[in-house]
């Protein structure tokens, strides 16, 4: 039942996913009129500029997705079907990574392809020795991704969360969700310190004592640290927002 | 002993400034076809969504089929909202399929009887439907279920007022799931009247009277349409 929601979410993104991908396409076509004028380098950076702008989006996509069956009057149908608050809440969390990640990979792709055509524009490959990474900064690149990817879909989370608090009342809605959306920001952040302090102290690795003696090692052991820290709070958070979702939240 | 269909016990609903519901007490008796009448904000939607699982009551019990309202409930009650509440993308088959998968108990040959009943087609999008259309579609996804309880808010809304008899006699007739309890909130008293066996009256989210349908008419000698009036002004 939970991939039938799942593949309903998607079906509902088509639209918005194929109007991104081509604008995605498009602002790459833009990119080989504009490498005689701005020369190669600057067009190819220019090429993985929607990779910011995809990170936003997808922090308030599982909002909008919840968001929208309210306003459009679709929350009753689908709260009245058997599926748990928890079902529903992950669906759309899922929806909104997967659209995210398709459409920075199809960046990414893109980006790849105008990499491939530098030849065509005069331009030498960089040598094949320099494309090669360290194990260390694959490891710091995949750590890094996994960081962003928890931290969109925990601030998804607490976006959706937000709005359904201001569901459980029956004025006020756009107020209370505002008032919840700072609360849990706050509430977050600070789960995250005393987290973070509490295993500080079980590694010996703090922020503060990277500051002091900034080493690759002990960076990485931090990233990987707040990567438990976020599936925590995650964890707490789900549970929370589906709870809501199922027993609270009104349609 | 049987199980009645809904049970609610000094039911109530309040809001920050209203009260939806005051204290409302009922027994809706198994496979009958019942009458939720009232005026706008009597609270008649909020007691239908309480008891599909939609809202939780401030105070009081709510038991449904037995069980308090939940996901169980939702397997064996079919609700179906006074507004359009289906994706405008899907199509009407997209819809029943998506139904289907999470209601085992939709049966896809009666949608085929029904689609033809209600004259809509399989290929429609839902969004290109009109009002009355959208009415009748609720209707299909309802009515194609093997549900024990259906909840009917304002089921005739939008539908033109020719096809509104025919349909409401098809809902209690020849459509309607043997031992099925109906139970059907609406404003149009005169054209509902005749499929009623129990009707319940809600005034300002209390229930201002109730009764079996037959035994009010012969007590008091009018018809509901009459006791609405009564009742409710």
């Amino acid at each position: 039942m939970f991939f039938q929601l799942y593949r309903k979410e998607l079906n509902g993104l088509r639209n918005i996913f194929l109007t991104l991908l081509g604008l995605i396409m498009g602002i790459d076509l833009f990119l080989v009129t504009r490498v005689r004028s701005w020369g190669y380098w600057t067009a190819l950076h220019v090429t993985l500029i929607p990779l910011i702008f995809l990170l936003i989006w997808a922090m308030f996509r599982a909002f909008m997705l919840t968001r929208e069956e309210w306003k459009e009057g679709t929350a009753p149908f689908l709260r009245s079907l058997p599926l748990s608050g928890w079902s529903i809440v992950g669906a759309k969390l899922l929806a909104a990574f997967t659209e995210w990640l398709f459409l920075s990979l199809a960046t990414v792709i893109f980006s790849g392809l105008f990499y491939a055509t530098a030849p065509l524009w005069g331009v030498e490959w960089p040598a094949l020795p320099d494309l090669f990474f360290s194990e260390q900064t694959v490891q710091f690149i995949v750590v890094s991704g996994l960081n962003f990817a928890l931290g969109i879909i925990l601030t998804g989370l607490i976006f959706q969360l937000a709005y359904l608090l201001g569901r459980t009342v029956n004025r006020f809605n756009a107020l209370v969700s505002f008032a919840c959306t700072v609360l849990l920001f706050y509430l977050t952040a600070k789960g995250n310190d005393i987290l973070s302090r509490l295993f500080a102290n079980l590694s010996g690795i703090s922020p503060e004592t990277i500051s002091l003696s900034p080493n690759a090692n002990a960076v990485l052991t931090y990233l990987k640290l707040n990567i438990v820290i976020m599936l925590i709070e995650f964890a707490f958070l789900f549970v929370v927002t589906g709870w809501v979702m199922e027993k609270k939240a009104e349609s | 002993m049987i199980i009645p269909a809904v049970m609610l016990e000094n039911v109530v609903k309040r809001y920050p400034l209203t009260r939806a519901l005051d204290g409302v007490n009922l027994t809706i008796e198994s496979g009958k076809v019942v009458g939720l009448l009232g005026h706008n904000g009597s609270g008649k939607t909020t007691l239908l969504k309480i008891i599909a699982g939609l809202r939780t009551p401030t105070s009081g019990q709510v038991r449904v089929l037995g069980m308090a309202p939940g996901l169980e409930t939702k397997k064996r009650v079919a609700f179906l909202p006074e507004v359009n509440t289906f994706y405008n993308w899907m199509t009407v088959d997209d819809l029943l399929k998506f139904v289907k998968s999470f209601h085992p108990d939709l049966d896809l040959e009666k949608t085929a009887e029904l689609k033809a009943f209600m004259n809509l087609k399989g290929e429609s999008k839902i969004g290109a439907l009109s009002k009355g259309q959208q009415a009748r579609l609720k209707l299909i996804v309802g009515l194609a279920r093997q549900a024990d309880l259906l909840l009917l808010d304002e089921p005739l809304a939008g539908i033109d007022p020719p096809s509104r008899a025919k349909i409401l006699h098809a809902l209690v007739g020849e459509l309607r799931q043997e031992g099925q309890t109906v139970v059907i909130s609406t404003h149009e008293v005169k054209e509902a009247e005749p499929i009623f066996d129990h009707v319940i009256f809600l005034r300002q989210g209390r229930v201002a009277l109730e009764g079996e349908a037959e035994a009010l008419r012969a007590e008091t000698g009018h018809s509901m349409e009459e006791l609405f009036g009564e009742v409710l002004e």
